[in-house]
């Protein structure tokens, strides 16, 4: 009797829980590209005159695929010194601690984004002779291009001031952006606006587009990547740099203000302090004849991130036997 | 026992007999009256309706009911009657929609949707599909929720029909009885809605030495908007110049069979609705009154407006996911 109940039991169990597949928005969060030391690996003590590794794993979180990116690591030259990198090339044999790397970010289809393991072996050198022990730092630097798509629904009003009698499918408003697009730099919020044209039967639409670094690390311009995680180093001009374009609709590109120095194209550019925004216009107007819709925003930001992590490793002196 | 059997079949008889007479009374017809409601045409949505579709999809069809619930157009005005079914609220560079022969716009047929009757106390309904079609979505976006907004607009037509009392010699001192009366020499009748969205609610009756004045009160009952006749087949999803909105034409105000003197304004004018209501008045001369008695007779008004009448309804547009 009590085999036939829990026969029952599990045969309801498997018949309630139903196999179910949703779809996840991968465009959310405020991570990029992720660093993390493996286990041990610097380990916390290593002795002089010997070889210890340096495991890294790069992981990219955010929802854009990066296709140039560099991870740079930073010893303490007059202690140790690179070997080689292991489960990977170094496309720069004369600079051993560096290596580019390519990662697949988030998908519906890979959710969590793709991961890489990278190995470095480090010999130790000698401790002076008086010292016992010595504290050096392990740092670990990632540099990489990333972009960051936003897309909010925006309504678009013909008839912002009411002058003509109809029902209305959505009210023109302010669009709150909360919880990242699955990139450090974020569109923090959307303000809309409707202007008459010159044209009496348009209506001029404007964003102001917010921009905020949510993540921990530093923007740099697009196009420094490389030059960020090398000794080229980084003029005061390639810092906090993004590239914003945005469109309407289905390829209505708009034009936005700021612009980069010298560039008479349609893409803004800001230099973020905190929290920053550009201007972007349709200047050719929508047609009243459209009335009142939703439509989509499509929002770029283009730019370098760069971060890094650190370890301290203590290398004690050999026994002298 | 003899007796027994004899009672019986008595009991039987009579049973038939009073069945049989109670059920002939249900046999009768009943006047059915048919111009009732506030209503006109409406827009609703079957259950099962797609809320939620994927990018690239292709001529996915949505059904839309349209319910006729007032009393226009009768089988003899049903040329008289014309409607449209439109549909708005989306970017049409992401997502194409459109009725049969793909356009936005579709006419109803007035012979499936012809107004509440005598034979049909439901109205017509017809059943029209949209066909939508989503092209790509933009890079980045996972979800496009566009509120598609449906429009009726129809011309439309309200008949009130008043019985009312006729009195000749309100003031005479002569003692008779009379059928009716005016208390004071006036007398305010309330009218319900007439099987449209526009209808006469008051009526009142003032009788003078030598006129009778109707004062009417009339009312936008809907949701709607009354429009001009003229802009039944203009695109909605534009707007309405405000000065083309609520005018009700006064088609026609008879007493009896015979038709009045004269209104303010007349006859074919149109009144215009302030805050969704509107007045008129019409008078007749209590000379051209044949009878020297009080009677009841109907005061028949009829108003003709254009109207229009719309539906929300959310639709979600999903990213696909491709492998």
């Amino acid at each position: 009797m009590r085999k036939w109940i829990l026969l029952l039991a599990v045969f309801l169990a498997a018949c309630t829980t139903k196999p179910s597949f949703t779809s996840e928005n991968v465009y959310v969060g405020t991570d990029g590209v992720s660093l993390a030391f493996t286990k041990n690996s610097p380990p916390a003590e290593v002795f002089e005159n010997s070889i210890f590794p340096v495991g890294i794993e790069i992981w990219n979180k955010g929802a854009y695929n990066v296709e140039e990116g560099y991870a740079l690591v930073n010893l303490d030259q007059d202690y140790m010194e690179p070997g080689e990198f292991t489960g990977s090339t170094s496309i720069f044999p004369s600079d051993a601690s560096k290596l580019d790397f390519q990662l697949m970010g988030k998908s519906e289809i890979s959710q969590q984004g793709d991961r890489d393991t990278i190995g470095l072996t480090v010999l130790t050198k000698p401790i002076d002779i008086l010292s016992e022990k010595h504290t050096s730092t392990v740092s670990v630097m990632a540099c990489y291009r990333y972009q960051t798509f936003a897309s909010p629904n925006v309504c678009i009003d013909t008839d912002p001031f009411g002058i003509r009698e109809n029902k209305k499918s959505c009210t023109v408003s302010d669009i709150p952006l909360t919880g990242g697009q699955g990139a450090p730099v974020a569109v923090t919020k959307v303000e809309v606006k409707m202007l008459p044209s010159k044209s009496q039967d348009k209506v001029v639409s404007q964003f102001r587009i917010y921009v905020k670094n949510m993540g921990n690390g530093q923007v740099v311009d697009a196009s420094k990547v490389a030059d960020a995680c090398s000794s080229e180093g980084l003029t005061k001009s390639d810092i906090n740099s993004v590239s914003v374009s945005a469109q309407l609709s289905n390829g209505i590109v708009l034009d936005c203000i700021p612009k980069r120095e010298g560039n008479g194209g349609l893409e803004g550019y800001l230099r973020l302090k905190g929290e920053d925004y550009v201007l972007c216009n349709y200047e050719e107007g929508v047609p009243m004849e459209l009335g009142t819709f939703k439509t989509t925003l499509n929002i770029a930001l283009d730019y370098g991130y760069m971060h890094s992590i650190s370890k301290d490793v203590t290398i004690r002196k050999s026994a002298v036997i | 026992m003899e007796q027994k059997r004899v009672f019986l079949g008595v009991l039987v008889i009579v049973s038939l007999l009073i069945i049989g007479c109670s059920g002939s009374k249900g046999n009768q017809p009943t006047a059915v009256e048919f111009r009732t409601g506030s209503s006109g045409l409406d827009v609703t949505f079957p259950s099962g309706t797609p809320q939620q579709i994927f990018e690239n999809d292709i001529d996915v069809r949505i059904p839309i009911q349209v319910e006729n619930k007032g009393a226009f157009p009768q089988f003899d005005e049903l040329s008289e009657f014309t409607g449209f079914l439109w549909v708005g609220g989306y970017d049409p560079n992401i997502l194409q929609a459109s009725f049969e022969q793909g356009d936005i716009r579709k006419q109803l047929d007035p012979e499936e949707l012809e107004g509440r009757s005598s034979f049909n106390q439901q109205g017509g309904v017809v059943l029209e599909s949209l066909i939508l079609s989503v092209g790509d979505l933009p890079l980045g976006t996972a979800v496009y929720e566009p509120t598609l907004i449906f429009y009726l607009t129809y011309l439309y037509k309200s008949i009130a029909s008043v019985p009312v009392c006729i009195d000749p010699e309100p003031r005479s001192i002569n003692v008779k009885d009379k059928v009716c009366s005016l208390t004071d020499f006036r007398k305010i009748y309330s009218v319900a809605p007439q099987g449209g969205p526009v209808g006469i609610t008051n009526v009142e009756e003032i009788i003078t030495s030598n006129q009778i004045i109707f004062k009417f009160d009339l009312q936008n009952f809907g949701t709607g908007q009354v429009i001009a006749r003229d802009l039944v087949s203009s695109n909605p999803n534009e707007g309405f110049d405000w000065r083309d909105l609520n005018r009700v034409q006064i088609e026609d105000v008879r007493l009896g069979d015979r038709s009045v003197d004269k209104c303010k304004p007349d006859l074919g004018e149109e009144v215009e609705l302030f805050q969704g209501i509107g007045h008129f008045q019409c008078t007749l001369s209590v000379a051209s009154i044949a009878s020297a008695q009080a009677y009841t007779t109907p005061l028949t008004v009829t108003l003709t407006y254009g109207y229009a009448q719309s539906q929300f309804r959310n639709i979600k547009i999903l990213e696909a996911i491709e492998i």
